[in-house]
């Protein structure tokens, strides 16, 4: 189980955060949390993660402008992204989807559905 | 009484002339002053003048001529007292009557009166023929006027037509016209042709407000106006002399400007010369005409206001409803992940009693959570911005997909749940998710509502335009009709809905007081949100129902060619364009070679160009008789000009998979920045560079 990967999830909701990484932890990963968009793009050059969960709507950077950032940097671009949001209209999907993200969750999410899709790109 | 000039010197004739003349109802006056004498003639004092050949100083023949200058309208008789064997031709020429020395009493009388007569017709004939002129032109000013105002449903420019029409009609000096925009801003417009002194200024104001309180009983007055709420407005002619309190003595017309008990304005003129019978009633025309379009004017405006207020509750209130719906997304998350961890036990042991109530306050959240999405549902396609994915396909694929999935739920209430559905229907475009969101809210209703044993069947079936009962729809007063629907319908055996009900099932948040529905919970946003949908795919839907008996919903989509679905696109693209002040883009593609291409090299190598900026789509759709076109539009450049890119991608290889020559593509969006007049491809280039990130479009660049 798990293996020690590692996952950041940047969201600006501590909630959300505190309940995912509650859940990720109890499958055996290695959980990072960032609370704003800035730190989370910083952390995610510091720790290389085998994966991020990104919130969109957040503080300094939203969660498109990272995914688009780090897709293009070669350095980067193989970390899989799972967006969540509370937005759900076919444009944020699309925009999602074409700015380099790889899955796309809206809130509200279930836990479980969270769960399979990151160990599905973890496997 | 007429009046004759005598020139002569010789006093002896003037005398027996004066005798002669005493007999006529002419008044004579005798003069040599040359001065006198034409100016007497050019302010057309007198009708005849007789003139002595004899007379040197001033000379006979230079007089005459310059008499004849004032004579224009032959409105004086000049004659001519000869010797009798004058040679004096010219001077003849240049009379009108002569008469020989010496003068003959009676010829004298006789010719006088002749020529007085005649002169008095003349007058006549010329009066009546100017008056008829003036009439002719005031009524073919009165009748353009009356055309104008009848084009106009603003106040402003109706006015400034009465004024017009009144000024090209009579030729005032001046106009004084107060209008009421509102009970605090009151309008006074004063035309004049020269300008107005201070005093003259402040002495109209108050004039205004005299006359205006002078129309109503002192009680029934609308509104008090101060003159500090006036407002002058001047439009002057030739603002270098000017006009003083002495204009207040010329000759002037009034006339309020109501319709009933509604009241407008007033307007006053003043003229220097007098005002004729005609003139005031072409006045009081004109004044009574501007009445009835300003009342229009007037109407129109409330409505107007009316209808931006309730456009802007409306906005309002979708954008309050998905904002909210957004805002209690997220503490739902939280809570719902709560009580995950908790059931999943990973948090410590949970007791059966605590699993329980537990898993009900889960049930709840879930609820709730399908609440907000049908609010937000409502919200997004009432405000037009929940998108659609219209492809063309057969309508059976997801009706059978709600039928397989609702056979368990209907096998638990022993419901018979059967689907007959007609195999050769035309393909038609529509949005799968959501026709499968509206078959499925319809079935579950149905199974709702029908008792256990009872039967549902779902039908899909191809009608014509004829077939549809228009009294059943409701909102159809916009809608357009095609000529071929397809129609799908869930019929049960459930308790049915009362008549009055029947249409009110489509209304927001009406609950028909019907108790399975309050068990059962739901928002009673189902069927609206279902309305929408269906509308949105240019269809209708309806019901029909029999208390206890069973309910039947229908609905039908047009079957639409290709060129209808484009037109469709085309008008809603627009619409949005316009809600943001944006033109349409029409791009123009042309078919690629290979089965890869991409977007930037089809611009880079032109196979893409922009054919014209128009707001006339359709136009452009005809006349270049072409296979392949895109709009393109893009409100928030940034955020979409990638996916734009990529789309077009995408499109471009579907479309020649499935090799259709007229495939359109893909709608999309374009940008108030876009470069005014049309494009070469090399600008759009540019504008799709700079509307991205510079460092991402180079990557993509040497990606491609």
């Amino acid at each position: 189980m798990g293996d020690n990967k590692k996952i950041l999830i940047v969201d600006d909701e501590q909630d959300i955060v505190e309940t995912l990484k509650f859940m990720l932890e109890a499958q055996g990963y290695e959980c990072f949390c960032a609370y704003d968009g800035e730190s989370g793009l910083n952390m995610a050059k510091e720790i290389m993660p085998d994966l991020m969960i990104l919130d969109v709507m957040m503080p300094k950077i939203n969660g498109y402008k990272i995914s688009r950032l780090l897709k293009y940097d070669t350095k980067y671009k193989d970390i899989p992204i799972i967006m969540v949001t509370a937005r759900s209209q076919e444009d944020d999907k699309i925009i999602g989807q074409e700015t380099g993200v790889n899955e796309y969750i809206t809130k509200p999410f279930e836990l479980d559905e969270v769960i399979n899709k990151v160990k599905e790109y973890l496997k | 009484m007429p009046k004759i000039l005598l020139v002569s010197d010789n006093e002896k004739q003037n005398t027996l002339i004066t005798t002669a003349l005493s007999k006529t109802p002419a008044a004579v006056i005798t003069s040599v002053d040359e001065d006198a004498i034409l100016n007497y003639a050019e302010k057309g004092l007198i009708s005849m003048i007789i003139v002595d050949e004899a007379v040197k100083d001033p000379d006979a023949i230079i007089l005459c001529k310059k008499l004849q200058a004032f004579n224009i309208r032959e409105n004086m008789a000049i004659i001519s007292l000869i010797a009798q064997d004058t040679d004096n031709i010219e001077l003849l020429k240049l009379t009108n009557a002569y008469i020989t020395k010496p003068v003959n009493e009676k010829v004298l009388a006789a010719c006088i009166n002749t020529n007085l007569k005649l002169k008095k017709a003349i007058d006549t004939l010329s009066t009546n023929n100017s008056e008829l002129a003036k009439s002719l032109y005031q009524l073919d000013v009165l009748y353009n006027t009356s055309t104008q105002l009848a084009g106009s449903l603003d106040k402003q420019k109706l006015i400034n037509i009465m004024i017009d029409g009144l000024e090209k009609s009579l030729s005032f000096s001046l106009s004084s016209t107060l209008v009421f925009n509102d009970e605090h801003s009151i309008d006074l417009i004063i035309n004049s042709l020269y300008g107005i002194s201070p005093r003259l200024e402040h002495s109209l104001k108050l004039r205004a407000i005299l006359s205006y309180r002078a129309l109503f009983d002192k009680k029934r007055i609308p509104y008090d106006i101060n003159i500090k709420d006036i407002k002058v407005i001047k439009h002057i002619k030739h603002p270098l002399e000017e006009y003083d309190l002495n204009i207040l003595k010329f000759d002037n017309l009034f006339a309020p400007i109501n319709v009933g008990e509604k009241f407008f304005g007033l307007i006053e003129v003043f003229r220097e010369a007098d005002f004729t019978q005609e003139d005031t009633t072409c006045f009081q025309t004109l004044a009574r005409q501007v009445s009835l379009p300003l009342e229009n004017a007037s109407l129109y405006e409330e409505i107007k206001k009316t209808n931006t207020k309730l456009e802007k509750l409306e906005r309002l209130k979708s954008e309050f409803i998905s904002i909210v719906s957004h805002e209690l997304r997220t503490p739902l998350t939280a809570i719902k992940n709560s009580l995950e961890i908790c059931l999943s036990g990973k948090a410590g042991d949970v007791s059966q009693i605590m699993d329980k109530f537990l898993n009900m306050a889960k049930r709840n959240v879930t609820r709730l959570s399908g609440i907000i999405n049908d609010l937000l549902d409502l919200s997004k396609v009432e405000a037009g911005k929940m998108d659609f994915k219209f492809e063309k396909a057969n309508i059976n694929t997801p009706v059978e997909f709600i039928k397989n999935t609702f056979e368990n739920v209907a096998k638990e209430k022993n419901i018979t749940l059967t689907l007959e559905k007609d195999d050769n229907l035309a393909q038609t475009y529509y949005d799968n998710q959501r026709i499968e969101q509206v078959m499925s809210n319809l079935v579950s209703n149905a199974i709702k509502f029908t008792n256990d044993n009872g039967n549902i069947l779902i039908k899909t079936e191809k009608i014509s335009v004829n077939d549809i009962d228009r009294t059943k729809l409701t909102d159809i007063e916009n809608a357009v009709f095609y000529d071929n629907y397809i129609k799908i319908s869930v019929k049960d055996s459930g308790i049915g809905i009362a008549p009055d009900d029947q249409k009110k099932v489509f209304d927001q948040f009406q609950q028909i007081e019907n108790p399975l529905n309050r068990k059962n919970g739901g928002t009673g946003l189902g069927l609206p949100i279902a309305k929408q949908l269906i509308e949105a795919h240019k269809g209708f839907i309806w019901v029909d129902s029999e208390l206890n008996r069973g309910t039947t919903f229908s609905f039908v989509i047009p079957v639409l060619s290709e060129k209808e679905k484009f037109l469709i696109d085309l008008d809603k693209e627009t619409v949005k364009a316009k809600a943001c002040n944006q033109s349409l883009l029409l791009v123009l593609i042309k078919e690629t070679q290979d089965n890869t291409p991409s977007f930037i090299e089809d611009i880079k190598e032109g196979k893409i160009s922009i054919i014209r900026k128009t707001a006339n789509t359709k136009e452009a759709y005809f006349s270049e008789n072409c296979n392949n076109f895109l709009a393109v539009m893009i409100p928030e450049a940034d955020k979409f000009a990638q996916s734009f890119i990529e789309r077009k991608i995408e499109s471009t290889v579907m479309s020649q998979d499935n090799g259709q020559t007229h495939k359109i593509y893909d709608i999309l969006y374009s940008s108030a920045t876009y470069p005014e007049g049309g494009c070469e491809s090399k600008e759009l280039f540019e504008f799709v560079e700079n509307s991205l990130n510079k460092d991402v479009l180079e990557d993509n660049l040497a990606e491609v």
